[in-house]
Formats: structure tokens, sequence, C-alpha cells
């Protein structure tokens, strides 16, 4: 079943694709001892940093959740504009569509970029980035979330002699909380990453701290460093499904 | 006359299908007087459910006229239906009830068409509405469940609550989409009969959709039958012989 010619065709297309980019992009098998000898570096890392490393992650979590949060009260009621079920007229939901994939077709660090020059370097230019992407992301999903809503409690509500705006609040919203979690949860978590990439451009946190001492070769720090990263990135996933599990 | 349909026509236009245009009603003339308890037979699409929902205007229908208490329906605005539509009930097959809310919540919020948009907006319950709608609850017998989330009840006991939901709203006609078509036969039975009682004791009028010929002649004073859009049918239960199923259900 597996094994007839086309397949078997397919298979070595694709091996063909694999080799071709592979001599484009230089790879090759490294030195075994070229790598003991770069990682020795990295060991032990500086614990001598932990307070250091510990509010520049602080900063990080902040930078992320306060964009994202704002982000978040913003897309909501925008996303009601941007849902055709909701939307007062199609005049509007075109008009907020497009607005909202104006906003997300900036890519955050090009924002970041922006604000840095605008404002100064500093976090408050990172939650700002983070934040004009997240409403076009969030608003586009939830209001994606909205339009597959099951129709029957928006029929109900509607029966009741409720207005739109009623319909959208108990009819909708109760329905999609959830998932709306679910969604904003996985937008921290890609935050907490972007305000790292920030960070290289001088919008603080322990993104720049990385950054700082990886360009003057401190890697015991850096490898320190990246112990909190992973740490944050976990305590964000955990708190998400901790916050999912109580609200479905 | 409580209701009256003057010509309804119903021509649903679908997106896809090549913009197919698909007659759900064909010129429906119906009178309804008060107090009658009206069931609806007809056969899966011959259009029982766009009947139904041309009443409150869920559906606008293409043509015709749809008259409530000397109130023309079909010509009415946004916000003059959201008034009219308080004194017009609705229960469903699949229940309908806000998922992750409570019965108690649920009922409450049968209420709402009446109170200013700040408060619903802001979901404020006062005391006396908060015990109405557990008198409400207690009438359809679930008040024991009324701090349940409803998708943790059974589809009977949904329905009572969508029952209960409906007595909050006060309405003056019940309009039913097949509200006992997921149940089975004896809670289908209880549920008709819990509709019947509300129905006789509140002085209320009712249409509902029936799949179900014999809970119709059990239940119902008059029966109407729609086959392909049209109304060919329109009796009591004991003019429902063989000849008239055959008329029907074809
Ligand atoms: N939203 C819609 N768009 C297009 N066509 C529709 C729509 N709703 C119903 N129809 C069509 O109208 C006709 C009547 O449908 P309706 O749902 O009223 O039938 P019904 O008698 O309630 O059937 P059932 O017993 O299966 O619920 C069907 O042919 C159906 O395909
Ligand atoms: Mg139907």
């Amino acid at each position: 079943m597996w094994f007839n010619k086309k397949n078997i065709l397919i298979t070595v297309f694709i091996f063909g694709i694999v080799i071709w980019s592979s001599i484009g992009t230089g790879v090759r098998p490294i030195p075994l001892d070229n790598f003991v000898a770069f990682s020795e570096r990295f060991f032990p890392p500086n614990w001598d940093r932990t307070n250091v490393a510990l509010s520049a992650s602080l900063i990080t979590l902040q930078v992320a959740f306060l964009g994202t949060i704002l982000a978040l009260l913003v897309a909501i009621p925008i996303s009601f504009l941007a849902a055709n079920n909701t939307s007062p007229n199609g005049y509007v939901y075109h008009t907020v569509r497009s607005m909202l994939s104006f906003l997300r077709s900036v890519p955050d660090i090009v924002l970041g970029l922006f604000f840095v020059v605008l404002i100064g370097l500093g976090p408050y230019a990172a939650v700002l980035a983070i934040f004009i992407h997240n409403v076009g992301v969030l608003g586009k999903l939830i209001a994606e979330l909205i339009e597959s809503a099951d129709k029957g409690p928006q029929e109900a509500v509607q029966s009741m002699g409720l207005c739109k705006s009623m319909v959208a609040l108990y009819g909708v919203l109760p329905q999609i909380i959830p998932n709306v979690l679910s969604h904003y949860f996985y937008r921290f978590e890609v935050a907490i990453r972007t305000s790292l990439i920030l960070g290289f451009i001088g919008a603080g946190g322990i993104g720049q701290l990385l950054f700082n001492d990886f360009q003057t070769f401190r890697y015991d720090n850096v490898s320190l460093y990246v112990l909190f990263i992973m740490g944050l990135v976990v305590f964000v996933d955990m708190l998400g499904s901790y916050v999912r599990n109580r609200v479905i | 006359m409580v209701l009256t349909l003057q010509d309804v026509s119903m021509i649903y236009k679908s997106k896809g299908n090549k913009g197919k245009k698909e007659q759900a009603l064909d010129s429906i003339n119906l009178s309804i007087l008060q107090g009658e308890f009206v069931g609806v037979l007809g056969r899966s699409g011959a259009g029982k459910s766009t009947f139904i929902r041309c009443i409150n205007q869920l559906v606008r229908p293409s043509h015709g006229k749809v008259i409530w208490l000397d109130k023309e329906m079909t010509t009415m605005n946004k916000d003059q239906l959201c008034i009219t539509r308080r004194e017009i009930g609705m229960i469903f097959q699949q229940f309908n009830l806000v998922p992750r809310l409570s019965a108690h919540k649920n009922c409450v919020m049968g209420g709402f068409g009446y109170r200013p948009r700040w408060k619903n907006m802001l979901g404020l319950i006062t005391a006396e509405e908060r015990e109405r709608a557990m008198r409400a609850l207690e009438r359809v017998g679930i008040d024991h469940m009324a701090h349940k989330r409803v998708d943790q009840l059974s589809g009977g006991q949904q329905q009572r609550v969508a029952i209960a939901r409906m007595i909050m709203q006060k309405p003056k006609l019940i309009l039913g989409d097949e509200p006992v078509s997921s149940l089975d036969p004896t809670t289908s039975k209880e549920v008709m009969q819990l509709i019947r009682d509300v129905h006789d004791t509140e002085n209320m009028t009712t249409l509902i959709n029936l799949h179900n010929v014999e809970l119709a002649l059990e239940y119902c004073d008059r029966i109407i039958g729609l086959a392909e859009g049209r109304l060919v049918f329109d009796g009591s239960p004991q003019d429902v012989d063989d000849h008239a199923l055959k008329t029907i259900y074809g």
C-alpha cells in the first residue's frame, strides 16, 4: 500500500529538496570536540547573577502580561464588530476587519524598533509593540470564535426580546470564554518570546541581558539567563492550564 | 383572533448552491384564536421550523403579513420587534440554554427583555428577580438543581429550565420548534404535559411543531399540516384520519 511508484517518486523529490536546501544553507556535521569546547564555556552558570536575572525576568513577564492583557481588553469589543453575525452592518464589518489585518501585518519586531526610536529605549516600547500587534491577532481570533459560536443560544436570547448587543453579551460571550482564554494564554507565551527578542534592540528585560552578555562572551551568564527563560515559559504554560481548568 | 398570517411565503437564497432559491413556505393563510393549542405536523423539510420562526420574525418572511394582537410584525423595525418579542416565548429542540451558566441564571435571563439596557449590561439582578426565577424553577420541578450548570443537566431537565425561562418572560404566545424531539418517550410526555399546564393556567396561546403524531393528537386542540411549504391540513385532532395523514406525510 505504501510502496507504489507515486509515493517513491514523491519521497525522492522531497529528499532532493532537502539536499538542495542543505547545500544552500551550509548544513554540515559539527566536529564533536569543537562542540564540547564551546559548551564548556557555558558551565557552570554564573549563579552570582541570580538577582539581576530574576529582576530582569520579572520585567519581561510584566512586558508580556501588560501588552497582551491590554490587547485582550481592547480586542474583545472590537472583535464583535469584526464578526459577521454580531457586526451592526457590512460597512463596519469590512472596515474593522481590514484595520485588524493591518495591525497584524506589521511584525511586532518592526513595531518595537519604531517605538524604541519614538519613545526611547526601555520596556515601555516593548509593551506598546506587543499591545498593538496582539490587538490585531486576538481581534481576528476572537471574531472567528464569535462567528462559529452555537446559533441556538443566540436565537433564544433574541426571541426573549433582547437587542443585538445583549445577544452578543448573553448569547455569545459565555460560550466562547474558555476558547478566548486558550488563545490569550498562547499569545501571552508568544509575547514572552517576543519581549526577549525586543530586548536585543534595547527594550529591557532578560532578553537585553542575554544579548549584551552574549556579545561580551560571558557565556556563563548567558546559560543562567537561559535557565530563567525556560522557567518563565514553563510558568506561563502552567498558569494557562490552571486557569483554563478552573474556567471550562 | 390573536394571530393572523396572510399570504406568508419564505424563499431562502442560499449562499452556496449557485444561489439556488429554496421556497420553504408558500402563501400560508392562517388565523389562530386566543387560547388555542396548535400542533404543527409535517415531514422533515416541510417548512415547520421556518413557519414557527416567521411568526416571531427570527426569520423575516419574503412576502406576506404576520399580525399579532393587531400589530403587524412584518413591517416592524428592530426596536419595535424587540419590544413585541417579549410577548412571545419560544422553546427549542436543542433547548438553547446559555452554556456554562447555572439553571437559575438562565432562568433570570428570561425577564431581561423588560429591563433597561444598562442593567443588562452590568448583569445586576434584584432580590425580587432572583426569587421570581426560583419560583419559576419550582413550577417546573427543577428548583433543587437551580445552581447546577445547565450543561450538566439531562435533556429533560434542560428543557424544564428552558420552560422556566419562558415563564419568567411572561409571554402571551408560546412557540415550540420540536421541543420534545430530543427526549425519550416518557420524558416527552412529561414535558408536553408541563407545557400544556402552563398554557392552561396562564391562559396562553400555543403553536408547537411536533414530529410525533400521537403526542400531537393527545395534547393539541387543533392540528395543522405542512407539506412542501404549503398548508395542506387544518382541523381538530378527531379529523386526523388516514387520509389526512397521507396528505401531510405523502
Ligand atoms: N437558513 C436556510 N437557508 C437556506 N435554506 C433553508 C434554510 N433553512 C431552511 N432551509 C430550507 O427550507 C426548507 C424547510 O426547512 P425547515 O427547517 O423549515 O424544515 P422543517 O420542517 O423544520 O424540517 P425538520 O423536521 O427536518 O426540522 C428546507 O428545504 C431547507 O433546506
Ligand atoms: Mg425543523
